[in-house]
């Protein structure tokens, strides 16, 4: 199991992902792919709204894919592929639809990768993505608690036998986070017109906050260089702390986008 | 460097190495203007103000503050970070909290 089951199944994270689809508004009949599927929500969201959609769902993660087969089994065609190199498994203009759900933020050449996927799309066929990883996700009074989470989760760490890497932290996530008009204008570079941009803040359940942190990948993002199977046990810690400790809430700003592919000239 | 091994930092040379590497976390950011950094800058807007503030997110806060641990051979508690850190002079007056 991949350990991501524990976000992907809570009810707050469903409602987070339907939303994208709800905006991404499949075509009955239609064909999509689903980029960095990883336990394969998104996939069984579109399921869910269109039975007859034919959905790809594509991960680097293998882990992932294993739970995504266990989950949804030959309902959908699945990939063993990262969003760089996905495209290169489908014809130009072949799809009705593209998303990313929750996973643009740990590309690392955003352009590149926008670009190759809206090669894909038919004209008029939609991408839809949604990140919570962004300059401006974060709410400017919870930026100190999360200095304190993630300086106590490296105490904890520590405290457990891990040693921090010497140096600048390698940063897992994209290079910088990047602004949402960033992201927009990156689409509309690649051929696209932006039809929705939209954010939404959302308070972390306690829940939710707790599955996240004890996810692997999202351990190795905030930890970087600490063994994962450490640092998710020092971040779900360090994050009962501090809910405990100081009655803190935290809330993020999810930012969707959906784009269409401009008619071939 | 080699001057300052031999006796406790002050708050200038504390300051000092929190500026530098600052200056040395932000030097791929292509941030333009490239920031003043100054004992009064603000690491990041905690209270919505909209002022002028380096951005450091909690990747930062782990860079910065590992390397002003490993400068000086202290641990810095996260507690002490939500409570009072805010500028670029509140991080050396808690390092230098903790070296005297």
């Amino acid at each position: 199991m991949s350990g991501y089951e524990a976000v992907s199944d809570t009810d707050l994270y469903r409602e987070i992902n339907s939303r994208l689809v709800d905006y991404l508004d499949p075509r009955a009949g239609g064909y999509a792919l689903d980029v960095g599927s990883g336990t394969g929500s998104m996939a069984e969201l579109i399921l869910e709204r269109d039975p007859g959609h034919l959905v790809w769902a594509s991960d680097p993660d293998e882990d992932m894919l294993g739970s995504l087969r266990l989950r949804l089994g030959s309902r959908v065609g699945v990939l063993h592929a990262g969003a760089e190199d996905v495209a290169g498994w489908f014809p130009p203009g072949s799809l009705d639809e593209v998303v990313i759900g929750n996973a643009i933020h740990l590309v690392s050449d955003i352009d590149a990768v926008l670009r190759s996927l809206s090669g894909l799309l038919r004209p008029g066929g939609r991408l839809a993505l949604n990140t919570a990883f962004y300059s401006g996700a974060e709410r400017a009074q919870d930026r100190p608690l999360y200095w304190a989470f993630i300086l106590r989760a490296r105490s904890i760490a520590r405290r457990l036998g891990a040693t921090a890497p010497e140096g600048r932290t390698r940063r897992v996530l994209a290079k910088r986070p990047l602004r949402p008009e960033q992201y927009d204008a990156s689409l509309v570079a690649a051929g696209m017109k932006i039809v929705r941009a939209q954010s939404w803040e959302v308070p972390l359940s306690a829940d939710l906050l707790q599955s996240i942190v004890g996810a692997p990948v999202f351990a190795a993002g905030a930890l970087p260089g600490i063994p994962t199977e450490i640092a998710t046990v020092a971040l779900t810690e360090a994050v009962r702390d501090i809910l405990a400790s100081e009655e803190a809430s935290i809330s993020r700003t999810w930012y969707y986008l959906v784009a269409e592919r401009l008619d071939s000239e | 460097m080699t001057t300052r091994d031999s006796r406790v930092p002050t708050m200038e040379d504390v300051l000092e190495d929190v500026t530098k590497f600052l200056t040395e976390l932000l030097a791929d950011r292509e941030i333009e203007p490239a920031p003043v950094i100054g004992p009064d800058t603000l690491l990041f807007d905690a209270d919505g103000s909209g002022a002028a503030t380096l951005e450091l997110d909690s990747l930062d806060a782990l860079d910065l503050i590992s390397a002003l641990e490993g400068e000086y051979g202290i641990e810095v508690p996260g507690e002490i970070v939500f409570a009072t850190i805010r500028t670029v002079e509140d991080i050396a007056k808690v390092v230098v909290s903790i070296v005297q």
